[in-house]
């Protein structure tokens, strides 16, 4: 699957997903469910996270984590977006932080805005074009909390000076 | 009121150009109807029985005159020439045609108005006290924050994608008139010793198949904070807010089923855990809204007008129209026009593009060119000179709407039922008509006193049954409609859900069944007794015996 990162730019994806038994391979970045950490990997460390899952509850086990997988079930079901901003906010996590699963291009600016960083394209149901092109479709938010890199929330701009 | 300044105006602007994409791609068949659906709720767009409906946001129910005469071109230009103000204080047209849809919201646009979160799972337009700046009652204007809450809620990252749709209303007057209860976050006002001002925050009420009425978490939340807090709120229910079953998904069944306090204590933990940014711009973003809602200039007058007393004399139809729909003004002088959007036999709710522009021209010459939309379906002109009351009701009246029955049996709520909706079990227009003949006679409207019928086509209660002094609810049996009819449901500040009475009724029976409720009700009250106050007094017995009793 293709990985759309949050500045338009378009890659294939490096990372090897784990699951629960998989044996871990003797190079490359992994990504392993939550339940495997503390655990030892030949590359970077990158973890998988259901969406009913407490991220407040994380401890510093994801000190060692540079990534950081969110699942959307459905596109319709909204609890990553609420998870990715504890992340940035209550857990201060700094890595990379990715959406998987069932998204919509027309989602993507409000998952910049929680703080994802980079997304698993689902190049089949949609071209390439139409998810690099959703980033730039909406460009101003009331929200100053939770603009992205180099834009500035209206509120901001309005009582700038 | 508010104007949009550049920023709002390109926000709504650059939202039109991403529907229009996004309604080309359905056309193309790109987007599937399932992954176009979200996409279109999040514009207002629904896909009713007979095709698509647009809900048009009118925030906090207040609209200029210039508005309100673009809302009536574009029911001309883009639907059959009426529109219907709804019981969240917006508007519906109910045939556009979808490819139509991208140009009727630019054309909304250019009225500083749109269409977005009017549906969907996400916070919904914000709602408020129709009479909010002018009601005599009233500690301040609650609309500045709910304009803060309305940008703060358009398009939330965080919150577009929720368990289920969340209303929020506001009030800055103890008699509550905004259903503050009834909603899935209510805010009222209240002034500490200092007169500083603080937030009452009540959540978990609302209306649908599980009735609740709110509990407070919070009893003065300064303002400042009501932001953040509020934030702290949706990601609780965001998080936690149950997803397997639609109807339990809303936040009073995560309350009901987590226990207030256990929620409560949800709330705070998240409220203390989130980073507090400084609340000075919060502050100085609410000083320049409130601005735009600064009084308009009052002349000084007496709280007595004598041309408007000789009217009354003269005309007893005209005294008994200023009795029923005006309400005081925290000005003396001044009057709050109700307008009764209930004509007898009418549409609850529905009025033409000539009746449209007709309101616009009286805001204009009366009333500082604002108008508001009441959510009993009512349109107001909040601030209208006693002397002009005379000239004001001429013009009503022979627009059809001149009705004094605000408040009254007459002022029925409705939702627009099985005649419109995909998800109603039966008609719900045609039984408001029947009884608004019923009782057709405006001086018993009067004598039995303030009475809400409210009726809705379904159990998700957009007609508001719950709380009607007398709800009646439409439903299917083996292909056969009828209506259940319940007593002493209430929006007020001692607000209250109706209880069941008994059997349903038919259609050709209900609007009996109501005039029996009636006369009991003229039989047993007690001097001065209300119908709400009677029932509460009485209980159910006298009426179900009345209703049920073998003849």
């Amino acid at each position: 699957m293709p990985l759309l990162k949050r500045d338009g730019a378009i890659s294939d994806d490096s990372w090897i997903t784990l699951g629960d038994e998989d044996d871990v391979p003797a190079v490359g970045d992994v990504i392993v469910p939550h339940a495997r950490l503390p655990l030892t990997v030949p590359g970077r460390l990158g973890l998988s996270l259901p969406n009913d899952l407490d991220v407040s509850t994380l401890g510093p086990e994801i000190s060692q984590v540079c990534l950081i997988v969110l699942t959307f079930p459905s596109f319709a079901d909204g609890r990553a977006y609420s998870q990715a901003r504890a992340l940035r906010n209550t857990v201060s996590y700094e890595g990379e932080l990715r959406a998987s699963g069932h998204l919509l291009p027309d989602q993507l600016a409000f998952m910049v805005e929680v703080g994802f960083d980079s997304f698993d394209l689902q190049t089949d149901r949609f071209p390439v074009e139409r998810w690099t092109q959703a980033l730039e479709d909406v460009t101003l938010t009331y929200h100053r909390h939770l603009s992205r890199p180099g834009q500035s929330p209206i509120i901001t701009a309005r009582h700038a000076g | 009121m508010y104007r949009y300044d550049e920023f709002d105006q390109a926000f709504v602007d650059q939202r039109v150009e991403q529907f229009r994409s996004q309604t080309s791609r359905r056309l193309s068949g790109e987007l599937t109807e399932e992954e176009f659906k979200p996409l279109r709720l999040m514009n207002g767009l629904y896909l009713q029985l007979h095709g698509y409906m647009l809900r048009v946001a009118i925030p906090y129910g207040t609209l200029s005159a210039v508005q309100m005469r673009a809302l009536a071109e574009i029911s001309e230009k883009y639907d059959k020439g009426y529109g219907h103000f709804t019981t969240r204080q917006n508007i519906q047209f109910n045939w556009p045609k979808l490819e139509d849809t991208p140009d009727l919201l630019a054309d909304l646009a250019k009225v500083e108005m749109h269409a977005i979160q009017t549906s969907g799972n996400c916070i919904r337009n914000v709602t408020a006290d129709h009479w909010a700046g002018v009601a005599a009652d009233e500690l301040a204007d609650p609309r500045p924050v709910a304009e803060l809450i309305r940008q703060w809620s358009s398009l939330h990252p965080e919150f577009s994608f929720l368990p289920r749709k969340f209303k929020v209303a506001v009030t800055g007057a103890p008699a509550d008139r905004a259903a503050v209860k009834l909603h899935d976050i209510g805010l009222r006002l209240h002034l500490n010793e200092a007169g500083e001002r603080g937030w009452e925050v009540i959540v978990g009420g609302g209306q649908g198949r599980t009735p609740m009425v709110g509990v407070t978490v919070r009893d003065f939340l300064p303002e400042e904070e009501l932001l953040g807090y509020l934030e702290a709120i949706m990601r609780v229910y965001n998080l936690f807010g149950r997803r397997d079953n639609k109807y339990k998904a809303r936040i009073k069944i995560l309350i009901h089923e987590t226990g207030a306090e256990e929620f409560s204590r949800l709330v705070e933990e998240e409220y203390a855990r989130a980073p507090r940014p400084s609340v000075e711009i919060e502050r100085k973003e609410l000083d320049r809204i409130s601005a735009y809602f600064a009084p308009p200039a009052y002349e000084s007058l007496s709280a007595v007008e004598p041309e408007l007393e000789r009217r009354k004399l003269e005309d007893p139809e005209f005294a008994r129209w200023v009795r029923t729909n005006v309400g005081a003004h925290r000005v003396a002088g001044y009057g709050i026009v109700n307008i009764s959007l209930k004509p007898i036999g009418g549409i609850p709710g529905d009025a033409t593009a000539e009746q449209m522009r007709t309101i616009a021209d009286l805001a204009e010459r009366f009333s500082h060119a604002e108008i508001r939309v009441s959510h009993h379906q009512n349109l107001v002109l909040p601030d209208v000179k006693l002397a002009d009351l005379y000239d004001l009701w001429t013009v009503l009246a022979v627009n059809g709407m001149g009705e004094a029955n605000i408040g009254l049996l007459g002022d029925i709520i409705s939702c627009p039922g099985l005649d419109y909706c995909a998800l109603a079990t039966a008609r719900s227009i045609p039984i408001a008509q029947s009884i608004s003949r019923q009782f057709s006679d405006p001086q018993r409207l009067e004598e039995i006193g303030p009475l809400r019928v409210n009726i809705s086509g379904c159990i998700n209660a957009c007609g508001h049954h719950h709380v009607g002094h007398i709800g009646i609810l439409g439903l299917e049996k083996k292909g056969k409609e009828f209506y259940q009819v319940t007593l002493g449901g209430h929006s007020g500040t001692d607000a209250s859900i109706g209880g069941v009475l008994g059997k349903g009724f038919s259609e050709d029976e209900i609007a009996g069944a109501v005039e029996t409720i009636v006369d009991t009700y003229l039989d047993i009250r007690e001097d001065g007794e209300s119908f709400l106050d009677c029932v509460r007094r009485a209980g159910t017995p006298p009426f179900k015996e009345a209703l049920y009793a073998p003849a």
